[in-house]
């Protein structure tokens, strides 16, 4: 099974990955296989199909209190590829008309 | 020679003032050095740190302030965030990435006293069987050089195996502890879902995900899980089971014990070879007292399939923090906010990384939810019963083979990823179903490479497995197995 290019392109844009043209004939192939060996699952029947996540069902609760400290954050920030004052740099999300 | 001796054995060295931990991390730092140049086991030596602890190791056991780990060298696999310390993943996207922080294990080996000696290579964010699909090369496996090791915790078995270190941590969410350690003939632990903290561990499949210990037997084992087990709030699905005295129990007779031989695990495509390894074990189990029966887990067959929805699915969601913003690789000149997040991403995870993500997304997308991740659900849970079954019908333990085969060559599955993910045919539905699995060195094949037997215990079952397989490797020597590769040294 090959998966068809606009398929390939639309997941990739989901997942926020850009692929090369020779990714997307690699993908094509690889990940047809995949999604046919995947599909076993589709195929497979069960008596009394029930989702279950894991064995124990709890759910902890803590208390909804804030956490701040400069110190933590200008620790956390020494691993940002780009940061000024405790905020992080990012290109323009805010388009400016150039008149 | 030190690095011959077990955990418990150096334990007892450091304890009676035979050497001190000083000289056993230097003794270790040494042969990482001297041997890792091949091997390609370690991302990162963090040997400055390991002298610093190891000295101050001495001084607490020198107080009588010793706990059974003090002192004693320990590798971590590069997925436990390491405060100060880089934490790859075995990914370019955190080449730079020095964690604020230490994961829950790492923070419990060290109030332990332990020493750590690095950081160990894996597949890229544990994606992978071979280790080849690491950021920083493929780790070669000791027993055979131009062969696999297994993985992703390649570089921890690896490692264990040619003694550069005497026990490592790794983690495990469809295999990864087990396989390569079968692989490289060493004894590794997949513990119950919920036992180990996942706090700091970086995230696969987060259902999935569990971390264990990787030594030379199953009382190395006893004695790291001991540390590494515990209730943490930090971790919203660790369990607040009691952690038993998983030492004490080890010496228990295994007499009586009822032993299930799963008749899907031995197939007619089961290579004959590890099909008489396994029935051996079989034997040698059954003259210590154990009985042997025959039972049937008929879901196996789907496991696989199941694995391959459910944790890229995972995943797809796990990975969509690494934006190249906060933290981690970011390319160059990026011309607008979803060019970085693009082109960051695509430059800075490697294929298989790519091909999960898109996996995942793929099932999750429109449409495709239901057939896909839902009744992959579904199939999780009636594995899970299956098992159950079994073992509410008076069975204690399965016995199983770990791998398929033994370490292949290194790039003889690269192109065929469902090759690759078929390695993991014999434990991927432990995982599913949240179980503890241990693998322990069982023989050999034609070309001298390690067989690994799998045993497989209800929930919270971590005590009777390292007993089981405590029992069988008192009366074995499979385990004690060295490759010449760890003595082709003169330290």
């Amino acid at each position: 099974m090959t998966i068809p290019n606009d398929t390939i392109d639309h997941i990739a844009r989901l997942s926020h990955l850009k692929l090369s043209d020779q990714d997307k004939i690699r993908l094509a192939k690889n990940l047809g296989n995949i999604i046919t060996f995947i599909d076993q699952v589709n195929a497979y029947e069960i008596p009394n199909p029930q989702a279950s996540h894991t064995q124990e069902a709890s759910q902890p609760l803590r208390p909804d209190e804030p956490f701040r400290s400069d110190l933590e954050r200008d620790l956390i920030q020494q691993n940002a590829p780009a940061a000024e004052e405790g905020l992080y740099l990012v290109p323009d999300v805010i388009e400016t008309s150039s008149e | 020679m030190l690095h011959h001796r077990s955990l418990m054995q150096l334990h007892d060295s450091l304890k009676s003032g035979e050497f001190s931990s000083l000289e056993l991390t230097t003794h270790y730092l040494n042969r990482i050095k001297q041997l890792d140049g091949t091997l390609n086991s370690i991302i990162t030596v963090s040997e400055d740190i390991a002298l610093e602890q190891a000295k101050e190791a001495d001084q607490r056991i020198a107080d009588g302030k010793a706990s059974a780990l003090t002192g004693l060298p320990i590798l971590h696999k590069d997925i436990f965030c390491t405060k100060g310390i880089k934490t790859s993943c075995g990914s370019r996207m955190l080449d730079n990435f020095v964690s604020p922080y230490n994961a829950f294990v790492v923070q419990q080996c060290q109030e332990a006293g332990m020493v750590m000696l690095g950081k160990s290579n894996m597949d890229e964010f544990a994606m992978g069987s071979s280790n080849e699909n690491s950021f920083y090369g493929p780790v070669h496996n000791p027993w055979a050089l131009n062969n696999i090791p297994g993985g992703s915790s390649g570089g921890s078995a690896a490692a264990v195996a040619a003694r550069l270190t005497p026990i490592a941590t790794g983690t495990d969410t469809g295999g990864s502890i087990r396989q390569p350690a079968a692989l490289c003939g060493i004894t590794g632990l997949k513990p119950s879902y919920g036992r180990v903290s996942r706090y700091g561990m970086i995230a696969y499949a987060s259902s999935l995900d569990q971390a264990g210990p990787m030594a030379q037997s199953a009382e190395d084992c006893a004695m790291l899980l001991q540390t590494m087990a515990g209730h943490d709030p930090r971790d919203s699905t660790c369990s607040k089971q009691k952690v038993p005295d998983y030492l004490a129990s080890l010496g228990e007779s295994i007499k009586g014990k009822r032993i299930g031989l799963p008749k899907e695990y031995f197939s007619e495509h089961l290579d004959s070879h590890i099909a008489d390894t396994i029935h051996a074990v079989a034997k040698q189990l059954e003259s210590l007292g154990a009985t042997l029966h025959e039972v049937s887990l008929p879901n196996t067959c789907i496991a696989p399939p199941a694995y391959y929805v459910l944790a890229p699915a995972e995943c797809s969601a796990n990975l969509a923090r690494f934006d190249g913003v906060r933290f981690g690789y970011r390319c160059e000149d990026p011309k607008d906010l979803n060019d970085l997040y693009e082109r960051s991403r695509s430059e800075g995870f490697g294929p298989e990384v790519k091909r999960r993500i898109l996996t995942g997304t793929y099932v999750l997308s429109s449409g495709y939810y239901d057939a896909y991740y839902l009744k992959a659900q579904a199939i999780k849970q009636s594995i899970t019963e299956g098992f159950l079954s079994v073992f509410n019908n008076n069975i204690d333990c399965l016995l199983t083979p770990t791998a398929p085969s033994t370490a292949f060559p290194l790039g003889n599955k690269v192109d065929d990823p469902i090759a690759m993910y078929l390695s993991d045919i014999y434990t991927i539905a432990v995982n599913l179903a949240g179980l503890p699995a241990l693998s322990m060195p069982a023989g050999f094949d034609h070309a001298g490479l390690p067989i690994g037997a799998q045993l497989i215990g209800p929930h919270w079952s971590e005590a009777m497995l390292l007993n089981v397989a405590h029992q069988y490797q008192k009366t074995t020597d499979w385990h004690q197995q060295i490759p010449d590769f760890a003595d082709s040294i003169n330290t």
